[in-house]
């Protein structure tokens, strides 16, 4: 068996989405045996998500998870949980504080459960304040970091088709947990962290927040044109949709670039004679460039240009990621198993529906390698859980699934 | 609009005993890797940046103070370089290398962002440093990672975020796809390679007592950081590639960027209540009744086939207002509408004020600026207190202190420009 970084670990995660499931899908690979806790009797509807294979979605969140159903809203569905609680080192939710203070579980009461527990919150504009609870999409997210207002053109706002910040969040949710456990191991001491996706999406924003403050400037939007450096953009290439970046940040580099498209007389301008020149004169210089580029191989310009030390890559698609030699040489997709969600049985009931590729945790440890494994069906660990861990009589689980209390 | 008293157990308290305990750090990344060592700083390590004499690169990155072309003025490397120390070190230097192995014997983390091979060319790869202390952890962030073929490729902010497939998915649907602003790259590697590295330490310390080094390819950190498109998946099941869809979803409706009286508001509406309080809304402004009508009722993606009609509608009614006015009215109802800032209204906005997000640190050259804070709140983690770091100001204190060197040993190291 391998080593694993975080084994004795016990996580429970209470949540929904896609922020929380991530951040203990990476703590899972390290080895934490996350127990996942949900119920039937509320709808989730990423379950039929995306619409070419119901239920392949759920493989983004849910690997090396142990999965219990219960229902917290019932009074004994609440004492359950507290028991798990008791049982765990953390503790991670992202729902409401309405919610949780609703059915007995405020942070007050869950942190008195256990003496060094580590509890984490994550909220989306923050749980206080003038927004404290306000309600947040992490897709809307990008625009209240000012991500979107630093991207696209003078007149559009470029947008990513993506819960931007989520992830951001994910892995500082990550990385607080595991910082937590490192200070109880310690000082035995347990703590409370708040996340809100808000915050974790504004730090990206980054140096222009102390140029604003310097020297009163907000970047312009220039599309794929860089402040500093030119060339610097995507260039079209042969076929639909392709393209290939390019990004020239010194001399040399802008040398070899002009070696590689075969030195045309317009690169001896005076226009684009120095850095200045360049990045001044980049609009009208990315027009002849594309001349050299759309008559090539998206593939084919890049080569040629890593070739020559200039940086240079493709806008790559799903079909690029597919065939990648380099990925397959690291692993980093694998392919398991999907279940089809029907709300009127047990999970455990569900069928197979197929198989499909998912990712591994783009971090690669030595000496305890990250896991990666099938999924656990919804309600599959009940046994186990409340058998083995809580100590529950079999006629005790049985009584309470009959209740919906373990639905 | 005032503002709600902080409740209890969120008040943040006093510096607190610092949430790691002060691991030395000798951060040697550029730009593709400074924010790990700022993690591991802000949350309590001791990081020290080993910068070659004349300085990290990154110093010579805009923009500056003042515009002002300056070592101790770059804005770049004053963000990533919060919470550390500083040392010059020429690592090419056979003396150079000889203290930075004489510091690793006293060395949790090694953060480096070389380009594959260079510290194996100068005998410092991860195996030779293990050798010389069992416990040091090392992280390496690069573009593509330590193996494999494009382990080779140089890249940039744009090239990661190209490769990585991110870059299909921002922009117009017919037009170039789009790098998003503030080089995005520089993070999600970083943030993957801190918590390996807390992971790696936590390990140790618990469980081994031995190092291990941690290897994140930026690429893969990004593609993990759009996965809820399943962009390989869709292609194996249905032959298509994910695209951009622009400012407005292509599916949900209304969903996305909206032009409001004084620039963009975003929303997104779900469930058929949320749409039902949306409607209403818009009639009370409007007075139009069309928006009323059954058929644009139900939710996520029921008013796909009135997509255009529901968007004019709704683009009818966001011009009439503020973006201030409808994320505070649209949130009142409990609609799902977020404001539209900019790096200025970032800076002054109330729910950001009002938690101490921005803390002012002053440096000895620029003066005081206001930096993030971070997104972690909580009694055990302290926020960031300390700007970046003066070009070796911590020399004296390393090299005399904890290497014995006298101070006219310094000067001779300096003349002969081993540091």
């Amino acid at each position: 068996m391998a080593k694993k970084a975080l084994e004795g670990i016990r996580v429970i995660e209470f949540g929904l989405y896609l922020a929380l499931p991530l951040a203990t899908r990476l703590m899972a690979s390290m080895g934490a045996e996350v127990i996942k806790v949900e119920t039937l009797t509320s709808l989730d509807m990423s379950w039929f998500g995306p619409i070419y294979a119901p239920g392949s979605l759920q493989l983004e969140y849910r690997p090396l998870k142990r999965n219990v159903t219960l229902d917290v809203r019932q009074p004994r569905g609440r004492e359950v949980m507290e028991e798990l609680i008791k049982k765990s080192d953390v503790y991670m939710t992202n729902l409401g504080e309405g919610f949780l203070t609703k059915f007995g579980l405020d942070f007050k009461h869950v942190q008195s459960l256990k003496k060094d527990l580590i509890v984490l919150w994550q909220t989306g504009l923050g749980s206080v304040g003038p927004y404290g609870g306000f309600k947040a999409y992490g897709r809307l997210m990008q625009h209240a970091c000012a991500v979107s207002t630093l991207t696209g053109s003078a007149d559009t706002l470029g947008v990513a088709n993506i819960s931007y910040s989520d992830y951001h969040t994910s892995i500082f949710n990550a990385m607080a947990v595991i910082g937590a456990l490192e200070r109880r191991r310690r000082t035995g001491k347990g703590c409370f962290i708040e996340c809100p996706i808000y915050e974790s999406g504004v730090v990206t924003v980054g140096p222009a927040f102390l140029d604003y403050q310097a020297n009163k400037v907000v970047p312009e939007r220039k599309e794929n044109r860089h402040r500093f450096f030119a060339p610097h953009g995507a260039y079209p290439c042969k076929g639909t949709d392709r393209w290939c970046t390019i990004a020239v940040t010194n001399e040399a580099e802008w040398k070899a670039f002009c070696k590689v498209i075969g030195n045309p007389a317009w690169t001896k301008s005076p226009k684009f004679a120095t850095a200045a020149d360049r990045v001044k004169n980049a609009k009208e210089m990315d027009g002849l460039i594309e001349g050299w580029t759309l008559e090539r191989d998206a593939y084919d310009v890049m080569e040629k240009m890593q070739g020559a030390g200039v940086p240079a890559g493709i806008v790559s698609k799903g079909e690029d990621l597919d065939k990648s030699p380099h990925l397959k040489s690291h692993g980093f997709y694998y392919e398991t198993e999907f279940y089809s969600a029907d709300f009127e049985k047990p999970g455990v009931e569900w069928p197979v529906a197929g198989t499909t590729v998912t990712w591994k945790e783009p971090v690669y440890m030595s000496d305890t390698p990250c896991m990666f494994g099938p999924m656990h069906k919804v309600g599959q660990d009940n046994d186990y859980v409340y058998g083995k861990l809580l100590g529950m009589s079999k006629a005790e689980i049985k009584k309470l699934t009959e209740e919906g209390v373990f639905k | 609009m005032p503002e709600k008293k902080r409740e209890e157990g969120l008040v943040l308290k006093a510096r607190p005993e610092g949430f790691l305990p002060k691991y030395r750090v000798l951060d040697l990344a550029d730009e593709k890797g400074a924010y790990c060592g700022k993690l591991l700083g802000d949350l309590g390590a001791e990081v020290i940046k080993v910068e070659p004499p004349s300085g990290d690169k990154t110093r010579f990155r805009g923009p500056f103070f003042k515009n002002e072309v300056h070592p101790e003025k770059s804005l770049f490397f004053l963000y990533f370089n919060t919470s550390k120390g500083s040392i010059t070190l020429n690592l090419e230097d056979r003396a150079g290398r000889d203290i930075f192995k004489r510091l690793l014997v006293k060395t949790d983390v090694v953060v480096e962002s070389f380009p594959v091979g260079y510290l194996a060319k100068l005998g410092l790869d991860y195996p030779k440093l293990k050798k010389i202390n069992p416990k040091l952890v090392m992280a390496s962030i690069t573009p593509y990672g330590q193996k494999g073929p494009l382990s080779g490729y140089k890249a940039q902010d744009i090239n990661v975020m190209a490769m990585s497939g991110y870059m299909q998915l921002v922009g117009e649907p017919d037009q170039a796809p789009l790098v998003l602003g503030g080089e995005q790259s520089f993070y999600p590697g970083a943030q993957f390679a801190t918590a390996g590295t807390i992971a790696a330490l936590f390990y140790r310390d618990s469980v081994s007592g031995k190092g291990q080094h941690v290897d994140v390819p930026m690429q893969e950190a990004l593609i993990s950081y759009w996965q809820e498109q399943t962009p390989v998946p869709m292609w194996q099941k249905t032959k298509e590639n994910n695209t951009r869809v622009g400012v407005m979803d292509a599916m949900v409706t209304p969903c996305g960027l909206y032009p409001c009286k004084d620039g963009w508001i975003s929303l997104c509406v779900v469930t058929p209540q949320e749409w039902d309080t949306l409607a209403q809304w818009i009639f009370e402004v409007t007075k139009d009744e069309e928006i009323l009508k059954n058929e644009y009722k139900g939710g996520l993606i029921d008013r796909m086939p009135v997509r255009d009609m529901v968007n004019a509608l709704v683009i009818n009614f966001t011009e009439q207002l503020t973006g201030r006015e409808i994320f505070l009215e649209g949130q009142k109802r409990k609609l799902v509408v977020m404001p539209v800032n900019d790096v200025p209204s970032l800076l002054s906005d109330s729910q950001l004020n009002s938690r101490g997000f921005w803390v002012e640190l002053d440096h000895p050259v620029v003066g005081k600026l206001k930096y993030p804070r971070g997104p972690l709140y909580s009694d055990a983690i302290p926020a960031p207190s300390k700007a970046a770091p003066l070009l070796g100001e911590d020399n004296e204190r390393i090299y005399c202190k904890e290497l014995d060197f006298t101070r006219e040993d310094l000067a001779v190291l300096r003349a002969s420009g081993v540091i």
